[in-house]
């Protein structure tokens, strides 16, 4: 006895399909089915993942698409095999670029045009001849099946399921009356749409998000019962009793159906290299010399044997055709003037360095290239390039007329349920206002996927008073659908670029930008042995790119690495703006660390993550490296491969190394190594790792004790280590910057408010530091205002398009007649823009004081009759609501005379060991994750003159988190003054909502 | 049409309600309804039948409890 599905939907029928690709596969395994069928809504999204899982459990994986016609009915396809799967997509893509975005409609025409190695299903109650025979309508149903009939041949089934509902007796037997009457055969499926009956709930949940409903709301397309789930051959037959043919039929279907996916191939494109060349690795190594003379000058013979080997690698691989690519494309960026940094595991790479593509020198740093391609991984490399974040598009473009529409394409991002959207949209279906949901869910901290304690472990939580059934339903329902696809959105900057027309591999759909999108996220396009390029954008290119047009006269190029200057600045922590070094976690590092070379800088990067501090690796470093804790070696070859990270085992690389000179590993085989210690479950698993390690160490005359230790040593970093390469790539940027800081402040902070939003502090806690350098922030000006922030005499002035609600249209009206001469007063502005600055944008102009400088009273203008102008608050509450910025006054000035024995930010360090009490704004609350797993908030308290750093313990944070991730208000802290090594914060003990201290008359 | 909902007991194909003794002769269509789950609802399974007396039935089971139960008849 035997059955297949051959209608079933995944979570890529999004909102409708409820149980994953994984489980649907492994119950028909236990079911033992020898196949299945995935027929998601119009997509191929889930093929990939569907055809290896089944591969994994030696089921026959059958694709497929339950699509939608343009008389609204659906219809469900099946590939037979490549051909069919070729024209399957090809019919998707047809459906979805030509009609609306999100509306899929396939044509009859369509269905002519593809039908080659397609089956076809007459699908569920909304297939054209079901519906049509549930109405009555025999004549017209007889018509349709014979159409399908006419197009596939003997390849149309009208489709029974028996799902209890009713009509469904007599609509069986219609369609095989239907049948016998055509010469169509009948074909059995159950529309799966979940994987039990218990998860029926989940699925009539996504159905009311997908609908828009509440659960007490009756909707025809809510299914009536929990009939829908993958039901067991003897099921099956059960409830298809009546239809024995069908059965039959359809496992007629599953045996003329193989899997349309080739797994094993590489669909990469041709370089397309002068013809001179015999072939592109002729041509990438050629590329790669003249590029390493360049860089450096001399070629030595270790030098040139390492390139040798990398070529050798690369062209076993068969990659030097996606090196020519990405190199072809820094080149367009480097012609264009378009600022690129590489960053990842390919500056582990002599020849990416050669070609330019990173600025990391990996043959100085030895780094290994095993980190990033190995023979043994045999993985496809992964370039990721950030460019100015204004450009991007531009070099993307470039890729597209390149190689042509027909084979590029942006790869696809799911956006999954997440703890608060889960939250918010399941909130609204079971009744909560959007306003209880919306409140519930900005509590819950993003890393929490533990949703059933949330009222224990979240205090804010804990005070809402959530006990009713109500809420423990919203909560458990909500851990059931986080990491369930919601919606296909794009890849910040992935894009695929293949032989075959791309339209052969996936369907195409639009993205809400107008891009085309492939159907497959970067996981699948890996697994698939698609070409992936990741061109991204990153505002700090762009705010550096400013900088240096402003600056003039300086060679970015040619920043020095050791300004004793720029490290002092590191020293005391003032690094808010600088790439990669603002947080407060980091700041607090510099502060402790005292960095005073580029190591310590891509070291700093490498240790500020949830695994170094978890696995408390902080603290030894910044001992070690001040000499306060001896650095000692288990073995003296560990030490040239530890000395720069003071015998800490920092990096990724660092471990492959340590396998490879110990154990005799080759490095791609340590490469291996690292990466099953880093997923490693279970303690066989590492038991077994170890005796591989210690057997080979051992041979290579390593004593079995010393081989233990390092093992156990280099088992405890493997998952925490950093790709050395990356931190590297990234390290030049933040030393760079800094740099840009400590000597162009005002034109590096003007750089950086015109990319907002970017980085990790709001635009007024960026004005107000930039004022602690000396440098005013000037008011936004009619007459002084460009559109963008401006350097004005060492000073920044706000820019138009800061002010709230001014159209850009407005924005460069005011700026264009203001080129023939400056406004005189209101009036003249007023008659020489007339209409094209709107009445809302003239008042709030007004509001900010951008007529100051003209006419002083704010209100009088508004109100066009002379009053009293408004006072000091009201003019910083109308700048802050309009700008988001304090430029002349702040609150917290302003209330300052409120505050006695409040100490200023900048005294806090003046008070370390005693108890003070602190005002001002917090600024990035977060609570990352510990090794203890209690909680621990940091976040940054911002009066009128700087940020002073809080840490909260558990205890506090039990009493006072609702107030720190709550409304935004200005809090009171008291708290003793702490310094750990040089970094202050104050411990919060007591926390204050102070609204009606600095309010109230 | 009223809904009667009063429970039943159906043996051999007949029951009884208001006195009377109904057989049934055919089903006509059949299915479940898993009802309001949200509040722990039970899972009914309903059967429209035709009855011997030329009426029509819908009755329905809830297998957790082993009940019949008449929804309507006209």
């Amino acid at each position: 006895m035997d059955f297949v599905h051959l209608h079933v939907h995944s979570p890529f029928s999004f909102l409708d399909g409820g149980s994953e690709i994984r489980n649907l596969v492994k119950r028909a395994k236990e079911y033992g089915m020898s196949a299945l069928a995935l027929t998601d809504h119009n997509s191929l999204a889930g093929a990939v993942q569907f055809q290896k899982e089944c591969e994994k459990e030696g089921l026959k994986a059958i694709h497929g698409a339950e699509v939608t016609l343009e008389s609204g009915g659906h219809l469900v396809l099946l590939a037979r095999g490549q051909e069919g799967y070729h024209n399957l997509s090809r019919l998707l893509t047809k459906a979805h670029l030509v009609n609306e975005r999100l509306q899929p409609m396939v044509s009859i025409r369509s269905l002519w045009e593809y039908q080659e190695g397609l089956i076809a299903l007459s699908g569920c109650r909304r297939g054209e001849v079901p519906s049509l025979l549930l109405k009555g309508k025999l004549k017209e149903a007889k018509e349709k099946a014979e159409i399908y009939r006419d197009i596939f041949g003997g390849r149309f089934y009208l489709e029974i399921q028996n799902l209890y509902i009713p009509g469904d007796v007599a609509l069986n037997r219609k369609l095989k009356e239907l049948g016998e009457e055509t010469g169509i055969k009948l074909a059995g499926t159950n529309n799966v749409h979940y994987l039990d009956k218990e998860d029926f709930p989940v699925h009539d949940l996504l159905t009311c998000i997908r609908l828009g409903l509440t659960l007490e709301e009756v909707h025809q397309e809510r299914r009536l019962n929990a009939e829908n789930y993958l039901k067991s051959t003897a099921k099956m037959y059960e409830v298809l009793a009546d239809y024995p043919e069908a059965i039959e039929n359809t496992l007629a279907i599953a045996d003329l159906c193989e899997p349309g996916l080739d797994m094993t191939k590489r669909y990469y494109p041709a370089y397309l290299y002068p013809k001179e060349y015999r072939s592109a690795t002729a041509y990438l190594k050629e590329l790669v010399y003249a590029g390493a003379k360049e860089k450096y000058g001399r070629i030595s013979r270790t030098l040139r044997e390492r390139i040798e080997h990398e070529l050798f690698v690369i062209d076993r691989l068969k990659y030097s055709d996606y090196f020519l690519l990405v190199w072809d494309v820094v080149q367009h960026a480097k012609e264009k003037g378009i600022r690129y940094a590489g960053r990842g595991s390919a500056a582990d790479s002599v020849i990416a360095y050669s070609l330019s593509i990173t600025e990391v020198d990996a043959f100085k740093r030895g780094l290994l290239f095993e980190r990033f391609i190995s023979l043994e991984r045999a993985e496809s490399p992964d370039i990721d390039i950030d460019f100015d974040a204004r450009y991007r598009d531009d070099v993307s473009a470039y890729v597209y007329v390149k190689y042509g529409e027909r084979h590029v394409a942006a790869v696809a991002t799911y956006h999954t349920f997440q703890a608060r959207s889960a939250l918010r949209e399941l909130g609204k279906v079971l009744g909560f206002s959007a306003k209880e949901a919306d409140i519930l869910a900005k509590r819950v901290p993003y890393y929490l996927s533990d949703m059933g304690d949330l009222f224990n472990r979240v205090p804010e939580i804990k005070n809402m008073n959530l006990s009713s059934v109500k809420y423990k339903q919203l909560l458990y329902y909500a851990k059931k659908i986080i990491d369930l696809p919601r919606h296909l959105g794009t890849h910040l900057g992935g894009l695929v670029i293949t032989n075959l027309p791309v339209t052969d591999l996936s369907p195409l759909q639009k993205s809400a930008k107008g891009v085309n999108v492939i159907g497959f996220d970067k996981r699948a396009v890996e697994d698939l042995g698609l070409l992936k390029l990741d061109l991204l954008s990153l505002r700090t290119m762009s705010a550096i790119e400013d900088s240096i047009k402003i600056i003039r006269d300086l060679d970015y190029e040619k920043i020095p690495l050791d300004d004793k200057e720029t490290y002092k600045m590191l020293h005391a922590g003032e690094t808010v703006g600088v790439f990669q070094l603002e947080s407060a976690a980091q700041r607090a590092l510099q502060s402790k660390l005292k960095a005073d070379n580029f190591e310590d800088i891509v070291a700093s990067l490498a240790l500020i993550r949830p695994g170094p501090i978890q696995g408390n690796m902080v603290d030894p470093f910044i001992a070690r490296r001040k000499g306060k804790e001896k650095i000692s070696y288990l073995h003296p070859d560990l030490e040239p491969i530890l000395k720069k990270t003071y015998g800490v085992v920092l990096f990724q690389e660092q471990v492959i190394e340590i396998a490879s000179v110990i154990a005799g590993f080759t490095p791609g085989e340590s490469d291996q190594l690292r990466r099953v210690m880093t997923h490693a479950r279970s303690s066989r698993d590492m038991e077994e790792i170890g005796g591989v390690f210690l057997r080979k160490a051992q041979a290579n005359g390593v004593s079995i004790q010393t081989a233990k230790e390092i093992f156990s040593y280099i088992a405890g970093y493997a998952s925490y280590g950093f790709n050395e390469a990356h931190a590297t790539a990234f390290a030049y940027t933040a030393y760079k910057t800094a740099y840009l800081l400590r000597h162009y402040p005002a034109e590096y902070y003007c750089s950086l408010l015109n990319h907002q939003p970017m980085g990790y502090y709001p635009v007024n806690t960026l004005c107000l530091l930039a004022k602690q350098r000396g440098i005013q922030v000037l008011p936004l000006d009619i007459n002084e205002s460009e559109i963008d922030f401006s350097v004005e005499k060492g000073n920044i002035r706000i820019g138009l398009k800061q002010l709230k609600g001014l159209r850009e249209k407005e924005q460069q009206a005011i700026s264009t007649t203001r080129s023939t001469g400056r406004y005189l007063s209101y009036k003249d502005f007023i008659e020489r823009l007339g209409s094209r600055v709107c009445k809302d944008s003239l008042s709030n102009l007004v509001k900010v004081g951008a007529f100051d400088s003209l006419e002083e009273n704010r209100r009088a203008l508004l109100w066009q009759k002379p009053v009293a102008d408004a006072s000091p608050l009201e003019k910083w509450a109308y700048e802050i609501e309009l700008t988001g910025i304090e430029s002349q006054v702040s609150f917290m000035g302003l209330t300052r005379d409120r505050l006695k024995g409040f100490t200023l930010s900048t005294e806090v360090k003046r008070k370390i060991g005693k108890k003070i009490w602190l005002a001002g704004w917090p600024i990035r609350p977060h609570r990352p994750p510990t090794k203890s797993g209690k909680v621990v908030v940091f976040f940054s308290l911002q009066d009128e003159v700087g940020l002073a750093e809080v840490t909260m313990f558990t205890s506090s944070y039990e009493k006072y988190g609702q107030l720190i991730f709550g409304e935004h208000i200005p809090l009171g802290i008291y708290g003793e003054v702490f310094s750990r090594d040089g970094a202050i914060s104050v411990n919060a003990e007591v926390v204050k909502d102070l609204r009606d201290l600095l309010t109230k008359e | 049409m009223k809904i009667i909902c009063k429970q039943i007991e159906v043996k051999e194909k007949k029951f009884g309600y208001n006195r009377n003794m109904y057989e049934i002769s055919e089903v006509l269509d059949s299915w479940r309804d898993i009802g309001a789950w949200w509040e722990d609802e039970e899972e009914k399974r309903f059967w429209r039948v035709s009855l011997h007396n030329d009426l029509t039935a819908e009755i329905f089971y809830i297998p957790n409890k082993k009940k019949w139960y008449l929804y309507r008849l006209w």
